[in-house]
């Protein structure tokens, strides 16, 4: 290329890492000024940002009790269950159903040349992803001290967590994109998130599941991610199912085409 | 330089088939330049200063920047409003690699915001927005500086500097302005072009531009 012939521009890796630098320098002033605008100056409202989820985790695990208490799990105290199953699942939808309005919000950061379409997604969704590792470990501190329970494999447990962080990410990647290039993907990614929420497997166990329909979900990463994240913090008090190796595949997929559809959406876009 | 190669711009308008902003188009922006382009209302000018800045992307044909290009000026673009004018001017220096408090400062001293430096950028005034733009790119170094009509809203005072900056430090620097007021135009370029159905009409004389403006 000429390009990269022309003097100063040194071209092949120091060109790589130079915009390495150039896009991690701008994915931090971005996460700086996300946490600014959601939370002003005042650090209470950081805050907010952990207590929202574990709030409604909270909730949903109290509603859940107070229909069913007698424990079908046991061992394990249910609402320990309803949070551990509940949680990643709210960072998920988090991620992916707000993934398009994050893009639309930031159109006016896009007049900065040194501003990617990526970088303004990835500022948000390491933010999510922050909140949720502070929760989780909140919640393993907190179970560890009350109900004397430790969790199995805190490298399982986390290697789930990023799993779901870069699936999410990969599926809001795709659904930001859709959602630019057409109105009608746009109003059908919030009843999709919705309606793979029995399909996740964030709510039962696939071991309390009849074996054909245990398989059927198994189809879904998320099932396998969200069996993960319990095997890390339950361990042999509840026998799990998952394939690391099928999960990294398709986050491997969602990425791939999710940096690919905003590519081919970048063009489109019009302010 | 710009270099502008059969570039070609259009929309689709539902139920009017293709809104035209440019039609094959081919021109040059050279270092030094103080280009204004005159079109009316709606005849395509902002989109124009995006597809220059990088920010659209032309239907066909292609842009090429041989020199560093400003953001493209215009309200509230490029900043947040709930952040205060400094906390955006460190936003800016971060995204650009530059010190952060040297920018806050050099944005002080040329905007003269005073307080406001510290209120958050939706309690500006369009003057004070202008003003505020203007700062952060001109503390900046940029080649080209793109600005759009609703920057030029500043008062006496703050047109001298800007004019004053113009003619000293940033004395090679291109500049590219936008407007559909004739009165702009003359304020800050030497030459000028006309936007309107499309075309690109360049003027050597900024008078001549005005009168074929004005005849429209």
């Amino acid at each position: 290329m000429s390009g990269a012939s022309r003097l100063g521009d040194p071209g092949g890796v120091s060109r790589t890492l130079r915009g390495a630098r150039l896009q991690l320098r701008v994915i931090q002033a971005l996460l700086l000024r996300e946490m600014q605008t959601r939370f002003g100056r005042n650090q209470l409202g950081f805050l907010w940002l952990f207590l929202e989820p574990l709030l409604l985790a909270g909730a949903i695990a109290t509603i859940r009790w107070a229909f069913a208490p007698t424990n079908p799990y046991p061992g394990i105290p249910i609402f320990v269950f309803a949070l551990v199953g509940y949680l990643p699942y709210f960072t998920f939808r988090a991620i992916v159903s707000r993934a398009p309005g994050t893009l639309q919000a930031n159109m006016t950061l896009l007049y900065h040349q040194q501003i990617k379409l990526l970088d303004v997604v990835l500022a948000r969704h390491a933010l999510e992803f922050a909140a949720i590792i502070t929760i989780m470990a909140l919640i393993v501190f907190g179970v560890a001290v009350w109900a004397d329970l430790l969790p199995n494999s805190i490298p399982i447990l986390l290697v789930g967590l990023v799993l779901l962080f870069l699936f999410a990410h990969g599926l809001g990647l795709c659904a930001a994109a859709a959602a630019a290039a057409s109105e009608i993907a746009e109003r059908l990614i919030h009843p999709l998130v919705y309606l793979s929420l029995p399909l996740s497997g964030a709510l039962i166990p696939l071991h309390s599941l009849d074996p054909s329909i245990r398989a059927v979900l198994l189809w879904n990463p998320q099932a396998h991610i969200h069996e993960m994240v319990r095997e890390g913090f339950f361990g042999h008090l509840l026998p799990s199912y998952f394939d690391i190796g099928y999960v990294v595949f398709w986050v491997g997929i969602v990425n791939l085409l999710g940096l690919a559809a905003l590519r081919a959406v970048r063009p489109r876009l019009e302010f | 330089m710009i270099l502008l190669d059969g570039v070609s711009k259009f929309y689709a308008v539902r139920g009017f088939g293709r809104r035209w902003i440019l039609r094959d188009t081919t021109a040059v922006i050279r270092p030094g330049d103080r280009l204004g382009i005159l079109g009316r209302n709606g005849s395509g000018k902002s989109t124009l200063i995006r597809l220059l800045g990088g920010v659209e992307y032309p239907s066909s044909g292609a842009i090429e920047r041989r020199m560093t290009v400003s953001w493209p000026l215009a309200h509230g673009i490029g900043v947040h409003s709930q952040l205060t004018g400094s906390d955006n001017a460190r936003f800016v220096a971060r995204i650009y690699d530059l010190d952060p408090e040297e920018l806050v400062e050099a944005v002080d001293h040329f905007a003269e915001l005073g307080s406001y430096m510290d209120m958050p950028v939706a309690t500006y005034s369009a003057g004070m927005m202008s003003r505020l733009l203007l700062g952060l790119s001109m503390a900046m170094d940029f080649d080209c500086y793109l600005i759009d009509e609703a920057t030029s809203v500043g008062d006496h005072r703050f047109i001298e500097r800007t004019q004053l900056a113009l003619e000293t430090r940033l004395r090679d620097r291109a500049v590219v302005m936008v407007s559909h007021s004739a009165v702009h135009i003359r304020t800050f370029c030497r030459t000028a072009a006309i936007l309107h159905d499309g075309y690109l009409t360049f003027f050597e004389d900024l008078d001549e531009a005005i009168a074929t403006y004005e005849a429209l």
